[in-house]
């Protein structure tokens, strides 16, 4: 790399990212060509492999972990993020054409998903990135480039000793790549039937600061956008889920001493996303503008190699705009026929932000001890005239504080003792209890038992809904400007939190050369899961709070700690290298819903398939040809807001690449084809129809 | 050489300060027969590794007493007329007191220590055959390749494939390198480049096809600004890196072999005893004499390896050594 271009880059870098700090670290200076000297060999060097970094082994792990690596996300073809999911056992993921928040997936362990699946820790960076709104991630707003993920491992069990608040069903834990890697440029650029992508990645360092800044592009063409016969001589409405996709991502890292890191994140992903359908006048084809955008910075001390103290702070803002004046027509209800109503004759916005403060300090205080311990703050707040009835901020505060403890009595046995004990301003104090074990019975065979509970804090706007539609009347004539209020939704403030008790047995085998076998079966116990029903006003009912603000003969949709649900799972993954150059990566699930009240309309039974199974197959043909093969299955669902029983679904997936020099410089090209067999299968609702989808990419170093 | 008895090895291991040295040097070296010359010892700064260099030699010439033979003096602040008055050698230590003392054109030979073989080499070829043999000499703070693919054997009991990047600084050492692999029937892949830029694309296309990456001092390649890189890649691979410095294992690597001051003084002090009386004339330069070890337990255990005590390792390697002669 030359030093001018190095430089200009990186003095602007330096500027945002607090690192002007020049010639901070007078350390020994180590040789250029020609200049080795005893600095080399003995100047103190920063802790790089810190015990935060650090992977455990798979047999000392407390938790069942899928663990998808870089070489498995350009194997797996994925487009999205989202995407890659579909590879962890007992995951369910679903591309849904939402069409009121914005178009994008469903990712949720064990199912008993809804549009915004939100029992679910994600974490970038140790960032929690679900939104504070409606309690899960919006996919596609989080600025994060595919090829800038080192690896992804997902927690498949509650685990809110060791990844905080919302560690529910299961925790995904994204973790980018470490700008130290990646110097240099590169450029990758897509294109084909999910639309275009252009990604231009720059990277650069000195001696003591890294940095990495993604700049992405991507028109995202969303599903097939024709009708689509379903039979019964009916086709789905065309989709309008199109996504324009900017995102820019830095990354950096300063070290101050031997001891001292400070790093420092900035993201950013605007742009526009369709929503809509033609089939709801209120709610027509409209365009959002969307705006996610996060600071973080981390300071690490390595007090020792099994040392260290970091205290974090980000914060998080998400902003939905949309326009619907010009749209919304007049609607007929009745003998009535109704203006457009208030909020949606003007413009509207969603705003949901975060900040949080976060202390950890790792340490082992023994030699057969290792102990992570912390605390964090945090406040959520959303505004939303449209959700909330109101143009100020409504807040959420919580406090925790963490501990789990890693203690190995003898070789052959570990045991985790964790916990986290939260408070917050409206469900109060409760601790979330996490007990694993694991025992080594034969050389690679560790057996793992584990029980824990974790609790899953209502998002604001389950308690604190007030969605109030005010529309006016314009006919007939007599009527003219009488009010009509209709309440669509509305919160609750004294929801309990959602509460889960997980029982986990696993077996481990591990296989030689790096392969594993995971064996794992869970039954977990969730109660007070909150719902959303509605409730008619009717005369008799108008005294009722709920009916207070709304007009008789309408529908409120309410909250509640409804449902119960026991759910009984079966697991089973196998990682194995084949012949040197072959890998495979096969999961299975089988998860069954055990209702226990049969409050939900529709039943929780159906609300995770009974079994599916994953496969991803590659092989390395030469050093310059791989290719592999992507198998994706799941039996009949019906998930809450999807509204439809779904038959099975299937995709294969194939990917070719080939790595070749253009000019002096790496590159490779590569076909994908999604859906190999076109299968025209839906998922999550009837109208999301999965079709072929191909593209190629190509990615040059230089 | 004088023996070198296994109570002081152990002492060693335990120790690497002034006990271990003062241990070896009352145990080892049996009452002079020959005074050792009068010596200056130039250190390249004050304190960190110098002094520390400086004190063990002078407590280790002591124990066989041997007082007063060593004065110390600064490599920037010498005024070589005075300071060299009356001595017969001249001990440097670090590469820039070697440079600055070859550099004073003395009587006195001059003997590098904590000094890198390729530094020594090219003062040598600086100073283009101009200086009578025996006048110039080093012990070098590199380890014979045996000990790094020894190590590499311990760490790595199943593996056959090591691989290593050359660079520049390195390039010479890759008949060295072959020999000691094809010894322990390990086969090497090695990597040679020649900027810094291509260190990383190196590395890319080295790490899937060996278990193992044994890393050998080169300005170009193990620089300040790489290692973060290096041992993050290799991790990312899961391939343990076998380093030549304590600084790499507490930054990350898997273990290392290595000199410390202490156990280079030991060395130094042993050779300065054996010179044979009257003018005096250095042997030619040799690898550090013994090594220390370290792992780094956390970093071995993620990777899945479980490696014997320190004490079984090193004295595996050693015994590796020993069988090779």
């Amino acid at each position: 790399m030359s030093g001018a271009r190095r430089g200009g880059l990186s003095a602007l870098v330096g500027a945002l990212a607090f690192m002007c700090a020049p010639g901070a670290l007078a350390g020994a200076s180590s040789g250029a060509f020609g200049n080795l000297s005893e600095a080399d060999f003995f100047a103190e060097l920063p802790v790089v492999l810190s015990a935060t970094r650090l992977r455990q082994p798979l047999s000392d792990t407390p938790a069942a972990i899928t663990v998808i690596d870089r070489q498995m996300i350009r194997d797996s073809g994925a487009w999205d993020v989202a995407d890659l999911f579909r590879l962890v056992p007992g995951m369910y993921v679903a591309y849904n054409v939402d069409r009121e928040v914005v178009p994008g997936h469903v990712v949720s362990y064990h199912g008993l998903a809804d549009p915004y699946a939100k029992r679910m820790q994600i974490l970038v960076d140790g960032r929690t990135v679900y939104t504070p709104l409606f309690g899960g991630p919006v996919w596609s707003n989080i600025p994060l480039a595919l090829d800038d993920i080192e690896r992804v491992e997902v927690v498949r069990g509650p685990n809110a000793a060791s990844y905080g608040a919302n560690s529910f069903l299961g925790v995904i834990n994204i973790i980018t790549r470490d700008p130290a890697e990646t110097h240099g440029n590169r450029l990758s650029l897509a294109s084909g039937t999910p639309g275009s992508d252009l990604v231009w990645r720059h990277g650069g360092g000195t001696e003591n600061s890294d940095y990495r800044l993604t700049l992405q592009w991507r028109d995202d063409r969303g599903y097939t956008r024709n009708p689509v016969p379903i039979g019964d001589g009916r086709s789905v409405y065309p989709r309008h889920d199109d996504k324009e996709i900017h995102n820019l991502a830095l990354r950096s890292s300063h070290r101050f001493n031997a001891r001292d890191e400070l790093q420092f994140h900035f993201g950013y992903s605007g742009g526009t996303r369709e929503a809509g359908s033609l089939a709801n006048p209120l709610l027509p084809f409209h365009e959002k503008d969307v705006r996610s955008q996060f600071a973080m910075l981390q300071w690490q001390r390595n007090l020792a190699p099994d040392n260290q103290l970091s205290l974090r702070f980000f914060h998080n803002r998400d902003t939905f705009r949309q326009d619907l004046r010009g749209l919304v027509g007049s609607t007929d209800f009745g003998p009535l026929t109704l203006a457009p109503p208030m909020p949606l004759n003007g413009p509207l916005s969603h705003v949901a932000e975060r900040y949080d403060l976060e202390l950890q300090h790792v340490l082992a205080p023994t030699a057969a001890t290792r102990l992570v311990w912390g605390a964090g703050l945090r406040q959520d707040g959303v505004r939303s005239r449209l959700y909330f009835n109101s143009s100020n901020f409504r807040r959420f505060r919580q406090e925790n504080l963490f501990a789990n403890l890693e203690w190995r009595p003898q070789a052959d046995w570990l045991l985790n003792l964790g916990t986290m004990v939260e408070h917050n301003d409206s469900t109060g104090t409760r601790a979330s209890p996490r007990l694993g074990v694991n025992f080594r019975v034969a050389d690679g065979h560790t057996l793992r038992a584990i029980v824990s509970r974790a609790f899953r804090n209502p998002v604001i706007f389950e308690q604190q809904a007030d969605s109030l539609w005010r529309f006016s009347v314009i006919a007939p004539a007599a009527a003219a400007g009488l009010p009509v209020p209709f309440q669509y939704a509305l919160g609750r403030e004294n929801l309990a939190p959602e509460r889960i008790d997980s029982r986990e047995i696993g077996w481990l085998v591990e296989l030689g050369s790096g392969g594993s076998l995971d064996l794992k079966f869970s039954r977990d116990h969730l109660r007070r899961l909150v719902e959303m029903y509605e409730f008619r006003c009717a005369a008799a009912t108008m005294a009722l709070p709920q009916c207070a603000a709304s007009t008789p003969g309408t529908d409120v949709r309410l909250l509640d700690n409804l449902g119960e649900v026991r759910i009984d799972a079966w697991e089973v993954q196998w990682q194995q290298r084949l012949w040197q150059r072959t890998q495979l990566h096969f999961g299975w699930a089988s998860t069954r819903i055990h209702d226990r009240k049969n409050s939900l309309r529709d039943g929780y039974e159906r609300m995770a398939p009974r079994h599916s199974w994953n496969l991803l197959l590659a092989h390395q043909f030469a050093d310059d040809w791989r290719a592999s093969l992507g198998a994706y299955w799941m039996k009949p669902v019906a998930m809450a807001g999807g509204s439809d029983a779904l038959p099975s679904w299937r995709r294969w997936d194939l990917r070719v690449a080939h790595n070749f020099r253009l000019g002096n410089l790496p590159a490779e090209v590569a076909v994908i084809v999604q859906n190999l067999h076109d299968s025209g299968d839906r998922e999550f609702s009837r109208d999301n129809v999965s079709s072929r989808r191909l593209w190629t990419s190509l990615k040059l170093d230089f | 050489m004088p023996p070198f008895t296994a109570s002081c090895r152990r002492c060693l291991r335990r120790s690497r300060g002034l006990l271990a040295v003062l241990c070896v040097a009352l145990l080892t070296l049996p009452a002079a027969q020959a005074a050792v010359p009068q010596m200056v010892l130039v250190l390249s700064e004050r304190g960190g590794v110098y002094e520390a260099f400086a004190d063990a030699f002078e407590a280790t010439l002591s124990g066989i007493g041997e007082n007063g033979r060593v004065r110390r003096v600064l490599a920037s602040e010498a005024a070589p007329e005075t300071a060299l008055a009356g001595s017969e050698l001249i001990v440097a230590v670090g590469v820039q007191a070697m440079r600055a003392a070859a550099g004073w054109q003395a009587a006195q030979p001059v003997l590098g220590t904590l000094v890198p073989q390729r530094a020594f080499e090219q003062l040598q070829a600086e100073s283009g055959g101009k200086r009578r043999p025996g006048s110039l000499s080093a012990i070098w703070i590199d380890q014979p390749p045996l000990r790094l693919l020894g190590l590499f054997r311990q760490i790595l009991p199943e593996a056959r494939r090591a691989g290593v990047i050359l660079g520049p600084d390195s390039a010479a050492r890759a008949a060295a390198l072959q020999r000691a692999a094809a010894r322990l029937s390990i086969e090497l892949t090695m990597e040679t480049v020649a900027t810094e830029a291509e260190v990383m694309p190196a590395l890319a296309r080295l790490l899937p096809k060996v278990d193992g990456l044994l890393a050998v001092p080169d300005g170009v390649v193990y620089r300040r600004d790489s290692v973060r890189g290096i041992l993050l890649s290799t991790y990312r691979h899961q391939k343990p890196l076998i380093a030549f410095s304590q600084s790499y294992v507490s930054a990350g690597a898997t273990a290392a072999v290595f000199s410390t001051p202490a156990l280079s003084a030991l060395q130094v002090a042993e050779l300065v005893r054996a010179l044979p009386p009257g003018r005096v004339s250095l042997p030619p330069p040799s690898p550090a004499a013994y090594p220390a070890i370290a792992i780094n337990r956390q970093v071995a255990r993620s990777l899945g390896l479980e490696p014997p005590v320190d004490a079984l390792v090193q004295k595996a390697i050693e015994r590796i050594v020993e069988e090779s002669k």
